[in-house]
């Protein structure tokens, strides 16, 4: 449906005019202008004409257009034939395109699903210096208990991030820490040291690990990983997210290395 | 039995087995006290090493242990004799231990301490019978209705073989008994009250419910059922909640049972009065230091590299990491920076480990020096420009205060009392800034700061004399002394000597597994006038 909706623009132009005739022919069969007959025959010959046109305008089209070009026309003339105007305003409306606004999408949108999006994730990330955040609205409900609840429905929330800590989580630690309670801001402090003692640690022993076995790809790569996942953890300043990243491309991790970025 | 102390004090996991924090802070404050006779109760675990960190002080005349895990076996419940009525008050025992341990204490602590004391029940009665067993699903049932019972058991058996071991402990002869937080040790002294009638302080460095709650968010230990989801609101117990209303019911029971309750800082008597503190009995003792030893260093006139100082033992909770990244940071801005951390690195070696890694691995080798412990750290003080404290939780750090009476700026996190110490607070004498203090975790806040002061000879020297004459107004030894000796007065007068109950005498050992030990240290001589003076890096 969605390729459908691709060449629904340009069909738009094509589809009006011929509700507009449709619309008379079947004004002329009420007020008995026109026998049945003679509307019925006007009618299959409007449509064999809208079909060639149809199909003449697809086979027009960019090699890459031309199928979806074809599906709606085929659909327009298909839905003419069985309802006439009807059909056709159905058809027009049906293949309307749905605003963006409305369209579902994943929840991670902004999330790398292929390597190949990993590559261009990390590439947009490395030129604009951006930090990214996926699942950032899964955590709405604990935002507005670190801004508004009590101490220990905080205590709680913050619970449950250092549980199930994700980057989205991240600015909730920063805004915690700045908290009028000091137990709150205490907890918050110690899940963000945890984090980045977890972060540093695993960099640590991986940096051991290849200074041992220098040429060894598997810990060259792990290593770099283990950068990324400081630079995407949102504990880090975009400034400093941005040499995490360097420090993994400098690893060699070719699928990491964007085009035209800086070593 | 040891001899006649005049103040028993009572700690959880520390003196004089671990270094710094309150631990260093009784060290200093028995050394700085001659005149007076101590006697220490230290609560801890059979896990605990139990290795003396410390010199024992010439005026202590015992040290008694007391196991939380290991408790008297005590009378078994038999039916022979008076068994069958004993063995029908284990139900109720059990019953008033879980008042106790689930936040409605009320009178149930009177009522268990002589409950145990009259049927002399122990280990074997109360946690090891088939009545006991009994009672104990029945507070299960109530208590963690959805959770596993093999969670339930184990927790409830610490938490109960805890509060039995503190309750049989034989009490050594002392006029005041003065414990060093809630918890455990607040809960001694409040049984040491109800059997001696004796005043009872209680002084609190860092709250320890809130320390308990933090330490419970991120205990790994402790599993949650997930039922509730992502929600905080109304969900069922969690086994998390049956520790916290367990810890936070110990610490209403100190404070009920308290004569005067202290503690360093106006913030902290927030968190008394929430965890249920009468407002009457608080009062605010700060920590005191030796000014006038500290006020003589003078700053190295030798030209120097800009020198930035850390005390502190190398522990998670000192936040090393966010100094030494922010020292990272700091070389852009100040490359010939020096940063030199004076501390021990033996309480967690794993973690020292990984901060000396973190510091090749962020490149920083040639400027960064790890002292370990120093014999005075006055020199150092006098030869750096400027104090960093990154912990991310204080109370009232000594280090901070010398270092602040030998004129140092400081910049610190805001924990604890920093911040008054730092930049005053209302109706402090001294107006005027004597460092910054930035949020925890936020290296570039750090490195942002210390560059500040770092790069302006001008504010360094005024926020040095900031520091140097706030120090001696209110955290000079000599006034922090009068303060104890006030409040040991007035307890000990609020405390109607004349009904105080008759000398205690220690319950039988019956089948003690381990049972607390005595260690007698060697009586001393004439009390003498004795100066309050405490160091290290404890808050």
């Amino acid at each position: 449906m969605t390729a459908m909706r691709t060449g629904f623009a340009a069909w738009l132009w094509f589809g009006l005019p011929l509700l507009a005739v449709q619309s008379l022919l079947l004004f002329g069969f009420v007020a008995d202008d026109l026998p049945v007959s003679g509307y019925l025959l006007r009618h299959l010959g409007l449509c064999l004409a809208a079909m060639v046109v149809a199909v003449g305008w697809a086979a027009l089209a960019a090699p890459g257009e031309r199928q979806s070009r074809l599906a709606v026309a085929l659909q327009l003339v298909l839905w003419m034939l069985l309802a006439g105007p009807f059909g056709t305003a159905a058809a027009l409306i049906l293949l309307a395109p749905v605003p963006a606004s409305a369209v579902l999408r994943p929840a991670d949108d902004d999330a790398p699903a292929t390597p190949f999006d990993r590559l261009e994730h990390l590439h947009g990330a490395m030129l604009d210096a951006r930090l990214r955040l996926p699942d950032a609205h899964l955590v709405r409900p604990l935002r507005d208990i670190i801004a508004t609840g009590s101490q220990s429905e905080k205590i709680d929330a913050l619970n449950v991030i250092s549980r199930r800590f994700s980057a989205a989580a991240a600015p909730l630690l920063k805004h915690a820490l700045a908290d009028g309670d000091g137990a709150v801001r205490v907890l918050a402090a110690t899940i963000i040291a945890q984090q980045h003692d977890a972060h540093t640690s695993r960099i640590g022993a991986l940096q051991a690990r290849v200074a041992a076995a220098p040429q060894a790809p598997d810990a060259r790569a792990e290593l770099a990983r283990a950068h990324l996942a400081y630079a995407d953890s949102g504990l880090l300043d975009a400034a400093r997210a941005d040499a995490e990243r360097r420090r993994a491309a400098q690893l060699g991790d070719a699928p990491a290395v964007p085009q035209g970025a800086e070593p | 039995m040891s001899a006649q102390a005049d103040i028993c004090l009572i700690v959880e996991g520390g003196y004089p087995y671990v270094l710094g924090g309150v631990a260093s802070w009784m060290d200093a404050y028995m050394r700085a006290s001659p005149e007076l006779r101590f006697h220490v109760i230290s609560i801890g675990t059979a896990a605990q090493p139990r290795v003396n960190r410390y010199p024992i002080a010439a005026n202590v005349v015992g040290i008694t242990d007391v196991i939380l895990d290991r408790c008297p076996t005590g009378r078994s419940p038999s039916l022979r004799s008076r068994g069958l009525r004993s063995r029908g008050s284990i139900a109720p025992a059990v019953r008033l231990m879980q008042q106790i341990l689930a936040g409605v204490p009320g009178p149930s602590f009177a009522a268990l301490i002589e409950l145990v004391q009259q049927t002399g029940f122990g280990q074997a009665a109360l946690l090891d019978s088939k009545p006991a067993w009994t009672a104990m699903e029945a507070v299960y049932r109530q208590m963690l209705p959805n959770g596993p019972l093999l969670d339930f058991f184990w927790s409830w058996r610490f938490l109960a073989r805890g509060l039995l071991s503190l309750i049989t402990t034989p009490l050594p002869p002392a006029r005041i008994f003065h414990a060093v937080s809630t918890g455990y040790a607040g809960l001694f002294g409040a049984y040491a009250q109800h059997v001696t009638g004796r005043p009872y302080v209680v002084t609190e460095h860092g709250i320890y419910t809130n320390e308990r709650r933090i330490e419970l968010a991120v205990a790994r230990w402790i599993h949650d059922s997930g039922a509730s989801g992502f929600g905080v609101g109304a969900r069922p117990p969690e086994l998390r909640d049956i520790w916290l209303a367990a810890f936070t019911s110990i610490s209403r029971i100190a404070y009920e049972h308290a004569d005067a309750i202290t503690t360093q800082y106006r913030a902290n008597q927030h968190y008394q009065c929430l965890d249920g503190a009468p407002p009457d009995k608080l009062r605010i003792i700060p920590n005191g230091i030796d000014v006038d030893a500290y006020d003589g260093v003078r700053r190295d006139p030798a030209p120097h590299p800009p020198t930035v100082l850390m005390i502190g033992r190398i522990v998670p909770i000192k936040d090393i990491r966010t100094f030494i990244m922010a020292v990272a940071q700091l070389r852009e801005l100040v490359p010939e920076i020096i940063a030199i951390l004076i501390g021990p690195e033996d309480e967690d070696p794993a973690y020292a480990a990984d901060c000396r890694a973190l510091v090749e691995q962020l490149g920083i080798a040639a400027s960064v020096r790890f002292l370990g412990r120093v014999p005075d750290v006055k020199p150092y003080l006098g030869a750096a420009d400027v104090l960093a404290l990154t912990s991310i939780s204080e109370a009232q750090p000594i280090a901070l205060l010398e270092a602040a009476a030998t004129g140092l700026p400081a910049v610190t996190t805001d924990v604890g009392s920093c911040r008054e110490i730092i930049e005053g607070f209302a109706d402090d004498p001294i107006i005027g800034r004597g460092g910054f203090v930035v949020e925890p975790c936020n290296p570039k806040a750090v490195a942002e700061a210390l560059a500040a002061i770092l790069r302006d000879d001008a504010l360094r020297a005024e926020m040095g004399q900031v520091m140097r004459r706030r120090i001696p107004s209110l955290y000079h030894k000599n006034r922090v002394k009068g303060l104890y000796d006030a409040l040991y007065t007035e307890v000990a007068a609020s405390v109607n000597q004349a009904q105080a109950k008759p000398a205690y005498r220690a319950p039988a050992a019956t089948g003690q597994a381990d049972a607390p030990r005595d260690r007698v240290a060697p009586l001393h001589g004439p009390i003498r006038e004795g100066a309050l003076a405490m160091t290290g890096d404890g808050g």
